[in-house]
This record gives structure tokens, sequence and C-alpha cells, in this order.
């Protein structure tokens, strides 16, 4: 497998206290082509800036001060949605249910299988980057929204309501030719190939009705 | 009858008894003597009095209760007076009239006391009671005379305790512990003490007193194993608690070395692998391998109960991990954990595993005396520099301990949970007294129970290592 070029690489934030724990999984995940960050402790991980490349915590549950699923709770709070997966060495039920309910993709129970528990990350990194993937084209998406003229938003929501040309250049008191210009011109901006792709996706993004997210 | 009198034997039936011992020609009766009769006499009502089937002196070793060990002493004084006696033949009708006659027959006669009279230039056989015959297996008629022919009873291996007892009677009273070989095969254990006699023409004869202990040891042995068991049960279940700690604490390094050798491995047959590589993954698999050795080896220790491996400690770490430790299991979700370090605590020289059982033992504690607390639940954990030593206290919002339990709680067996064996605590106080520390229990001022122990601080690492 070619390493992806450094800016898309994945990253794994491993947090156990356990030295022996941290650097074996930081020698597993790099021998797959992972970057790997070691945290000793829940404190160190919730000093650092939400990650903006795919990625994957592991994180085990029970640590001396916060453990993983306060961990996880105070990251999600902070906006974090990097997928989780928890290790622990004494799972019960209600750990794994509160840890499920916290946001966790996996919980692992020690001793950890390394070759499943790879599936498992690359899993993981794999759904982060179709995240961080929609994420990045709904933000570019709005930059171009962002960009249409006035006149350009009032032709787009009327499209988006199923007026004909002839009405939106009534409605609008402009000539249909104009509208045509508009048209043509959003599609442009939008980089959408047709009317139909336009409006689906204007719809999709929530404009002109109330946005979906 | 067995007494050899001159009279020779009569009946064993007791309405004649008030003669074997007593109806023999009566001696010169001077005022000491007469002193001596009376101590015998009221040795031997004493003796009865206070329950003759229980109150003879427990062998030694054996705890004595006071009461016990009284009557065991009027006996005694009692049945060696009477022995005398009788072999004075003396007429004790005559010295102390008929009631307090008939009274030391019938205690010689029916009593469980085993008591006999030895002639010592003879080695003959001069008295001995019903409950000597009972006592060895023999009828009365067909008793050994002979010193030689007793020691025919005597086990192989305590004939020449039991001979040297006879030859060294004469120094003074003296007490030996044989075994009986009962013609049926039974073996007893007897413990017999043996007074000398001194009379006017000197030391001529020996009385004793046997006990059979054989059932008392047996019972006594079996409360002992019972004792062992129980301790041992107990030492185990705490045992148990550290070892699945020292489990997980076993897990990591080998999750390591598992994780170290199959990545590594994956490599070399990839071909992406260089030998610095190699040689690295090789050096910490070995070091995680001994990291896990360690782990094993103290938990065998602690098992085998070996002098413990004291090193230089941070209290503060320790009493940490232990919290972490401790588990869902010994800590319940809604029992909220402060734990209180103490950066200014001085280091401690422990063996780790031991403290931690202690502690872990003490929050088990706390947390069960808190089952029917009302919530929230709390614990804490604190560290703290005490003078020359370091203190760590476990302290609990549950009901606290009750004033008369304070110190007891410690003894072993002692406990209030239905299913407690006691001997938790006992064994707490054990360890940290083992290192140089002390444990104790107080109520704390807002009511729940606070349990401090202190262990002494570690010479400097300069002075140390």
């Amino acid at each position: 497998m070619t390493d992806p070029p450094p800016a898309d690489r994945a990253t794994v934030l491993v947090v156990d206290d356990a030295p022996s724990v941290r650097d074996a999984l930081a020698y597993l995940f790099r021998s797959v082509g992972l970057d790997v960050e070691t945290y000793g402790a829940a404190a160190d991980l919730l000093g650092r800036e939400s990650p903006d490349r795919p990625g994957c915590i592991v994180v085990d549950v029970r640590m001396p001060g916060m453990g993983g699923l306060d961990l996880v709770a105070a990251l999600r709070e902070r906006g974090w949605r990097t997928p989780v997966v928890f290790i622990s060495g004494h799972a019960t039920v209600p750990t794994a249910v509160r840890a499920m309910q916290a946001g966790a993709v996996d919980f692992l129970e020690k001793p950890v299988d390394d070759e499943r528990l790879l599936d498992r990350i690359q899993g993981a990194i794999a759904d982060d980057r179709r995240r961080l993937a929609a994420v990045d084209a709904l933000r570019r998406r709005r930059a171009r929204y962002a960009s249409l003229t006035p006149r350009e938003r009032e032709v787009l929501l009327l499209l988006i309501e199923g007026c004909p040309n002839k009405e939106i250049a009534a409605h609008l008191a402009i000539r249909p030719k104009t509208v045509e210009r508009h048209r043509a011109s959003l599609k442009a901006k939008m980089r959408v190939g047709s009317l139909a792709e336009l409006v689906a996706q204007a719809v999709r993004d929530g404009i002109g009705g109330n946005p979906p997210d | 009858m067995t007494v050899k009198t001159r009279r020779g034997s009569g009946t064993s039936r007791p309405a004649t008894r008030n003669h074997g011992a007593a109806d023999v020609a009566a001696a010169d009766a001077s005022a000491t003597k007469r002193g001596i009769w009376v101590v015998a006499s009221v040795g031997l009502a004493g003796g009865a009095a206070l329950g003759l089937d229980s109150l003879f002196a427990p062998p030694p070793g054996w705890p004595a209760r006071p009461v016990e060990a009284l009557g065991a002493g009027f006996l005694a004084v009692g049945a060696v007076g009477l022995a005398w006696l009788a072999a004075r033949r003396v007429d004790i009708q005559a010295a102390f009239g008929r009631e307090v006659a008939t009274l030391l027959s019938l205690v010689a006669e029916h009593g469980r006391e085993v008591i006999f009279v030895r002639n010592v230039a003879s080695g003959r056989l001069v008295y001995c009671n019903p409950a000597f015959a009972r006592m060895v297996g023999i009828p009365p008629d067909r008793m050994p005379q002979t010193r030689e022919s007793f020691l025919d009873l005597v086990h192989v291996d305590d004939r020449e305790a039991v001979r040297d007892a006879w030859a060294t009677a004469s120094a003074g009273p003296a007490t030996v512990e044989w075994r009986l070989v009962r013609p049926d095969g039974g073996v007893r254990e007897i413990v017999t003490r043996i007074v000398p006699l001194r009379e006017r023409g000197g030391f001529t004869r020996i009385a004793g007193l046997s006990e059979d202990v054989t059932d008392r040891r047996a019972a006594a042995d079996a409360e002992r194993r019972r004792y062992g068991e129980l301790a041992h049960a107990d030492g185990r279940s705490a045992v148990g608690e550290v070892a699945a700690a020292l489990a997980h604490e076993v897990q990591q390094p080998l999750f390591a070395i598992r994780t170290y050798a199959r990545t590594c491995l994956r490599r070399v047959l990839g071909g992406s692998t260089t030998m610095d590589e190699v040689r690295e993954v090789c050096d910490r698999i070995a070091a995680e391998a001994e990291r896990s050795a360690q782990v094993v080896q103290r938990l065998g220790d602690l098992v085998r109960g070996r002098p413990p491996q004291t090193r230089r400690d941070d209290l503060n770490a320790l009493v940490a991990e232990t919290v972490r430790m401790a588990g869902p299991d010994t800590l319940p979700p809604d029992v909220t954990v402060k734990m209180v370090p103490d950066p200014t605590a001085p280091f401690v020289k422990v063996d780790r595993v031991q403290v931690q059982q202690v502690l872990l033992n003490l929050i088990r504690n706390a947390v069960e005396a808190m089952a029917d607390a009302p919530r929230p639940r709390r614990l804490w954990v604190s560290v703290a520099a005490r003078g020359p030593e370091a203190a760590v206290s476990v302290g609990d919002s549950g009901p606290g301990i009750d004033p008369d339990h304070a110190e007891r709680i410690f003894d072993p067996f002692f406990t209030t949970k239905p299913d407690g064996t006691g001997m938790g605590l006992a064994i707490c106080r054990t360890i940290v007294e083992a290192h140089g520390g002390r444990l104790w229990a107080e109520s704390r001022d807002d009511g729940g129970a606070l349990l401090t122990f202190t262990l002494p601080a570690a010479v400097p690492p300069e002075a140390d290592d």
C-alpha cells in the first residue's frame, strides 16, 4: 500500500496510561503507515486542537484521573467528531453501553487482537475520511453560495420553488433573457451540470427551506 | 478392686469401698499429718464441687482457664493426699470421721480421675482406682502389677520418658506425657503427674494422677485446623483481589509483547523492515517480558508468604495506582472516590503488593460499610506527611464505627458482616506492623469511619541505594 500524501494521512491518537501498551500500539499503527500521537492521560489530549485530518482515537476505558468515557464526553462537547475505539481491560456491560452512548465506534476487550484492532481502526479512519470529505464539500459549497449575487440568490430560490423562467422574470420584473443569464451563471458558480442537479443540491444543503443541519 | 493392701482385693462395689482406701490400719496421726488430711479432703471436696469431669489442668501449652486450673489444683492436692493416706494405710474414718471418708472414697472410686500409687523400691502397684482400669482397658484383676509389665502398655517410643519420670520422681512432682497402647489396640494420649510420697521411712512410694487427653487434644487440633483454614481462606480471598489487580498489570506487558512480535513478524515477512528495527523491537519485547516476570514473582511471593520485598516507593503513586486497581467490583459506580495526595509525604520503603493488599482491603471494607448508607456515598483516600512517617487514610460516609468495636475490629474472627471471616483487618494490621507502621480506626466528625495506617519514611536514596 502506498502512503497517501502527507496532508491526507490518517492520524491515530492513542490515550493509555500504560507506557507498554502505548508504545506497542504506536509501533503497530506506524507499521501500517498511520501517523500516531500518544497521550499518557486524558487531560493531555484535551489540550490538543480538534484534528483536521482523518483519524481515530484509541483510548483505554480505565485510567487514573479522567477515564476514557469522560474524556470522550468532554471531546464531544468541544465539537470533536473523530471516531473512538475503546479498549477495556475489565469490560462490563454497563461500561460498554456507556461507551457506545458516548459515541464509540467500537469497544474491544483486552487482550486485544492486533489484527482485529487494525481492522477496526482502518474502518474508523475510512468513516472519518468520508465524514471529513463531506464536511469539506459542504464548506466549499457554502463558499460558493456566498459568492452568489443577491439577484442570483433570488433566482435560485424561485427555481427551488419550481417557477418557470417566465414566472421568475415576471416576479423579479426582469426580462426572461436575463433570467437565462443568471441560470447559466448559477450552474457555473455552483459547479453543477444541470438545473436539476443545482436544485437538488440546494435543497439538500437547506437553501430556501429549513436547513437540514 | 485393685488396691494392693494387706487385706487383698475387696469387692468393687461402692457400698464396700469406703473401706478400700480408708479401712486400712491406722497410723499415728500427728497434728501436722492431720493438717495434711484436712487439705486433702478440702481439695477433693473442692474438686468434686467444681465438677469432676472437666477439672484437670490442661497439659502444658494449652491455655488454662482459671476455674479449671483451680479445680485441678484442688483435685491434685486432694487425690495425692488420699493416695498418700491409702499408702500409709491410715484409718481415714478415725482421722476425719465417717462422712469425709465416705466422700473421699466416692471420689476415688467414681470420679474420672485416674489415681494410682506405686512402690518405688519394688516397682509394684500399690493402689489404683476403677478409673485407672477403665483408662488402661484392663480389668482390675488382670492389671499388670510390676513396673516392667506395665511398660508393655506404653508406646515403645515413650517408654524411656516414662522410665525417666519414675526414676526422677524422688526429686519432686513431675509431669510426663505418654501414649498408652491399650490391649484393644487403641492408642490414647495420657498426661501423668507423678508425686513422690515422703514418709517417715523416707521416699518409698509415688502417687500418680493421670488424664486421658486424647479427645480434648483432637478437639483442640480440629479447632486449630479450622482456624488455619479460615485464616488461609480469607488470606486467599485477599490474595484473590490482588491477583485480579496483578492480572491486569501483567496483561499490559503481555499485550505489548504480542503486538511487538506479531507486527515485527509481519514487517519482516513483508520485507519492509531493517535489522535495527528488529533489534529494537526484540529489546522492547525482552523488557516487557521482564516486567511481567516481576509481577508474577511478586504474586507468587504473596501466595507463598515469602518475606516482603521492600523498595523505596512514592506513596502517592502507589495509592493512586491501587485506587485505580480497585476496579468496578470493589468500587461501585455510585461511590465517589476522592484521592488526596500529599506531595510533601516522604518516600516509604515497602512491599508494594502487600501495601496494595492492605489498601484494597480497607477500601473494600469502607464500600461495604456504606452499603446501606444514604447517597451520595463518598470515599476519601488520602496521603499525608505525619512527622517522620507517611500516613494513608481511608474515610467513608457510612455509619461509622461503634466505639465498642473500634479496637476489636482488628481481632481475628471479629466481624459484623454475616459472611465475613473477620480476618481481613487482622491481616492488614499484621502487614502494616511488619512494615513498622500502625493501623487504627476512628470515627469521622461527620459520622463515617476513618481507617489510617502509617509507614515509616524510607531513608534518603543516597543512604539507601
